[in-house]
């Protein structure tokens, strides 16, 4: 039996609640869970302390004692390695750090959120198999150069890599993970890393292809040339380099703070600057226990705006992910751990992962096990980029947002309603 | 400090030029000495910065005279993303720069560090990550 300590610093909690589902395996016990004794537990008899979430620098005195505690350490998530997704927050001037700035932990299991199997076998002693993702993708890599980055990839196109096709995608230097959202049409994002520094080797990598792209230079005084600082393709086309090369890693790869100004709100900070084609993603990620409801009032919202039709089948399995959005909280307000479990697989087999993946402006990516009719009838369709205000509700959150011509969101505001 | 990665073949050769030629640049440019212009990628540059750098410029061959086939065109790539994400960041544009220069000709490579400080002392730019202007 080992007994273990589940910290959780800040942010979504997926991690947390994903942990709870071992308390049913016989070899595990929880001396301190925060969604069950909400971390008043002492941890005097954890065979390991499993810390998880991200920290910020106010954090340190916190971290510290834990350290000093003496006790095995486990980073479970990307967050407490990477400062993962919350990272993104240091582009509005927060100061989000990796956990292992001021402790050292004995494993650390990476993903977001990572598989509870995964830490059982790291606790067993088996050292993490960090196996490349791209091995496992259906998509095969060529030595073609794009002509464009595209931003919404082509749906009938599953063969060709997305790099390939000119959209980032950081498999290439992931390991395979719990998530998979390759499996989804949707290029990863890295936050299983294998290599030290993912951002600068995949921006590295993704402007090696994207040598047929014309770039801005000018002449300078003794009629050699420099890099010019005018809109070209790049910039124009690339709307979001931090999203999309730092998504996991800005906390631990920039370290200074960026100079934009906060909204107020840590998770709008997130949201805004990001494009609306990932925005659902990271909504879903970032909104932990409400991020159905989120993602799913983001897409809608934005699907009125921009007068995309929907049909009547994605709307029921919209319809059933809500149910599931509301089944989802009351298991964990009940600590109902069965309940979880089976909300938990709802939520995969309709959202694709724990993220959402598979869900999407005008329907879904790949097919559904529980539809009731055929594919193409709730197949996603073209997405059309464009500047709108959109707002929309549900009994869990209230979500309002507005986007540039770029499709770039600017203002984001959510309000969350305890069910 | 500034950090001027520089390919061995052209942008060094241009500095070494300046140098038997007495021409004079600033103390703040240290050189990194790189194979190719391509071998400074966004993995440097932004370890550069993160290790104190005030800006950085890479400086290969011109366009067409890469002694490593077109490095320097995929590398002016990756320098452009790497610009484009010190500006999401609040960041001045001018902290990253790539130059060309030739290596018969140290004035070339001479008028770059001059452009780099002149732009980096810019006070109607943002300032760069590694230090206030």
């Amino acid at each position: 039996m080992v007994r273990l300590s589940v910290v959780q610093l800040r942010g979504c909690e997926r991690c947390a609640w994903d942990l709870l589902t071992l308390a049913k395996n016989s070899s595990v016990e929880f001396v301190s869970h925060p969604l069950i004794d909400g971390g008043s537990g002492s941890d005097n008899d954890a065979d390991f302390v499993v810390i998880t979430g991200y920290a910020r620098k106010s954090d340190e005195a916190r971290l510290r004692e834990l350290l000093s505690r003496g006790k095995k350490l486990i980073l479970y998530g990307t967050c407490p390695y990477t400062g993962g997704i919350f990272g993104l927050m240091n582009q509005k001037g927060a100061d989000v750090v990796p956990v292992t700035e001021y402790l050292s932990p004995v494993a650390s299991v990476l993903g977001c959120a990572p598989s509870p199997d995964e830490l059982l076998s790291v606790i067993e002693g088996q050292s993490a198999q960090r196996q490349p993702l791209c091995s496992e993708c259906e998509r095969h890599f060529t030595d073609e150069e794009f002509d464009k980055i595209i931003r919404v990839p082509d749906w009938s196109n599953r063969e060709k890599c997305f790099n390939n096709l000119g959209l980032a995608c950081s498999g290439v230097l992931s390991a395979r993970c719990a998530q998979r959202c390759i499996d989804f049409d949707t290029p990863c994002r890295g936050c299983v890393g294998m290599v030290d520094d993912p951002p600068g080797r995949m921006i590295g990598y993704f402007g090696s292809l994207a040598v047929n792209l014309q770039v801005d230079t000018v002449a300078t005084d003794c009629a050699t040339d420099r890099l010019g600082d005018r809109p070209d393709e790049i910039t124009r086309s690339l709307v979001d380099v931090v999203g999309t090369f730092f998504r996991f890693h800005l906390a631990s790869h920039f370290k200074f703070p960026g100079r934009n100004p906060s909204t107020g709100d840590e998770l709008a900070d997130i949201m805004v600057a990001r494009p609306i084609e990932e925005a659902p993603q990271i909504a879903a990620t970032i909104y932990g226990r409400y991020g159905i409801s989120v993602a799913l009032n983001l897409i809608e919202a934005y699907e009125a705006a921009a007068g995309i039709q929907v049909s009547d089948e994605t709307r029921e399995l919209r319809s059933e992910l809500r149910a599931a959005q509301d089944g989802l909280l009351t298991a964990l307000d009940q600590h109902d751990i069965e309940a979880l479990e089976g909300v938990i697989d709802k939520i995969r087999t309709i959202g694709g992962n724990e993220v959402l993946s598979n869900v999407y402006f005008g329907g879904f990516k790949r097919p559904v096990k529980s539809a009731k009719n055929g594919f193409d009838t709730y197949c996603v369709g073209p997405l059309e980029i464009k500047a709108v205000h959109a707002r929309s509700e549900d009994g869990c959150s209230r979500v309002s947002f507005s986007t540039d011509e770029q499709g770039v969101i600017r203002e984001w505001s959510c309000e969350l309603r305890s069910a | 400090m500034i950090v001027a990665f520089l390919c061995q073949n052209c942008a060094q050769g241009a500095a070494n030029t300046a140098g038997v030629q007495r021409m004079r640049y600033s103390d703040e440019i240290h050189i990194v000495r790189v194979p190719c212009a391509g071998r400074a990628g966004a993995r440097e540059i932004l370890h550069a910065f993160n290790n104190g750098a005030e800006a950085v410029a890479v400086i290969g061959c011109c366009f067409g005279a890469c002694h490593f086939s077109d490095a320097n065109l995929i590398t002016l790539r990756r320098v452009k993303i790497v610009k484009k994400f010190l500006v999401e960041m609040g960041y001045s544009t001018d902290c990253v720069t790539m130059y060309t220069s030739r290596a018969a000709e140290g004035d070339t490579i001479v008028g770059d560090f001059e452009d780099i400080l002149e732009r980096k002392y810019d006070p109607e730019t943002p300032p760069c990550p590694g230090g206030a202007k």
